[in-house]
């Protein structure tokens, strides 16, 4: 009975601790806070999003996850399908210019001029491979006068004569008079060997066979601005020696006249009538390290 | 709350004048600073209207509101490096007696000197005590709520409230012993 009366004394006392606190606590919140508080409700429930800001707000970042993994892909894709080969990548300025000044073949002057200069640049290329292989030291000149040597190789002899074989199969077909036949031959119909990437190989065919009608028709430049190594390969000049330096000079003679001082042969030479070759003697070329150097390189002589 | 998320302004206005007033004195007996009081309640107010479409009607306003109110003033006491200090300011505590003049009644004297004693003692209570005993007085929230928005036990918060109110007693009846 003592512990209820303590328990509702207590209760009652609490009960005034909280009428009191009530009467005391009285403070409000000055009317300037009240104002700005009142005005930002209003400001933010008017200021509300549309529905399009909404939407866009809710779709911007999977869109643009999207749109990155889509270019990534496109891009991958499309670098894994890029032919690093030269003549690819020649500019089109080039190959456009290039392919129009070949006049239109018939078919068989196509196969004829086609195969025998494809076969005489992979001879060549062959001959040169046989060659002992020196520490390479390539100057800027020398690469790009390598480059276009090594550009007719055994791959594209093969377009070629699959070029040859699609113009033979379009035989009773009159070519366009304007339209060169070798640059513009669609052989996407033609029935071909199987070989890697075939489904680039109409690109690539045209391109080299531009390559080629470019090379046939382009202006020989003089001998005399030749550098060393572009003279050794010309089938046009001839490097002699002169005051213990080279100089190139258009071939004078039959000899002289289609034999290459880099590659080549005695045969050749010596099959030429009257001809007679005069091997190298401490030559050595631009873009080779040598034990001696600063002779005469080999020559096709009359004799 | 849910009104005012549709657009509903006066919802708002007046959910805020039923409760800017308890909420700005829970922050004046926190801070003891009528400045930070206005500016926290201010914050808080703020806090509510951008947290609109997140309020579930499951919850009570009250609730929600002071749940808002007691984690910004964590955050502004951390902030600020604030120790909750004790107040020991004997000064205070030892009231000097109201100056009684001649129109003044003696009981209403008493009671202005007991209003100024209690709010006093509140101010002298342990932080954790204070805050339960606010939110009881002043947001009029039953235990659990409390005990939800300060993250403790219901028991926790009974024995706060149960200490806050023994030391209150004690201070009023320690006062009106000694004058």
């Amino acid at each position: 009975m003592r512990l209820m009366n303590e328990h509702n004394d207590t209760t009652n006392s609490d009960d005034d601790i909280s009428k009191l606190y009530a009467q005391a606590s009285t403070e409000q919140p000055p009317l300037h806070i009240d104002d700005a508080i009142l005005a930002a409700a209003q400001t933010l429930i008017k200021d509300k999003p549309s529905a399009t800001i909404a939407f866009s707000r809710r779709w911007a970042v999977p869109v643009s996850i999207a749109a990155v993994i889509i270019m990534s892909v496109s891009l991958v894709t499309l670098i894994q399908h890029e032919i690093p080969e030269e003549l690819t990548s020649l500019p089109e300025s080039v190959l456009s210019q290039a392919a129009p000044k070949k006049p239109a073949l018939t078919n068989s002057e196509a196969k004829e001029s086609l195969l025998a200069r494809m076969r005489e640049d992979s001879a060549a290329i062959a001959l040169k491979d046989k060659q002992p292989i020196a520490l390479a030291r390539k100057p800027a000149a020398s690469k790009r006068s390598e480059k276009i040597v090594s550009s007719p190789s055994p791959k594209t002899l093969v377009a070629a004569e699959e070029e040859i074989a699609f113009t033979e199969s379009l035989a009773p077909l009159e070519p366009q008079a304007d339209t060169p036949q070798v640059a513009s031959v669609d052989i996407s119909a033609t029935p071909r060997k199987e070989k890697p990437k075939r489904k680039f190989a109409p690109r690539q065919m045209e391109n080299k066979a531009a390559m080629a009608a470019f090379m046939a028709t382009a202006p020989t430049p003089s001998c005399e601005s030749l550098p060393i190594s572009d003279c050794l390969v010309s089938l046009q000049c001839t490097l002699t020696t002169k005051d213990k330096g080279y100089i190139c000079r258009k071939a004078r003679n039959h000899c002289e006249q289609d034999f290459s001082q880099k590659t080549g042969t005695a045969e050749q030479c010596t099959t030429k009538p009257n001809c007679q070759f005069i091997p190298g003697k401490c030559f050595c070329p631009p873009d080779v390290i040598c034990v001696c150097g600063g002779g005469p390189p080999r020559m096709c002589v009359p004799g | 709350m849910g009104n005012y998320a549709k657009g509903d302004t006066e919802a708002f206005n007046a959910l805020y004048t039923r409760n800017k007033a308890a909420l700005y004195r829970y922050f004046l007996r926190q801070t003891q600073f009528s400045n930070q009081a206005e500016e926290l309640s201010q914050d808080v107010w703020t806090k509510v209207i951008s947290a609109r479409k997140n309020y579930r009607s499951s919850a009570k306003f009250t609730t929600f509101l002071y749940q808002i109110a007691h984690n910004h003033l964590i955050d502004h006491i951390r902030k600020q490096s604030v120790r909750i200090v004790e107040v020991q300011d004997t000064s205070t505590t030892e009231l000097d007696p109201p100056v009684r003049t001649k129109e003044q009644p003696e009981n209403e004297l008493e009671s202005q000197q007991g209003q100024a004693l209690i709010l006093n003692l509140v101010k002298q209570l342990p932080q954790a005590q204070r805050e339960v005993f606010i939110l009881k007085e002043e947001a009029g929230l039953d235990l659990h709520d409390i005990a939800s928005i300060t993250a403790t036990g219901v028991e926790t918060v009974k024995s706060r409230l149960r200490y806050a109110l023994a030391k209150l007693r004690e201070g009023l009846v320690e006062t009106y012993e000694r004058t």
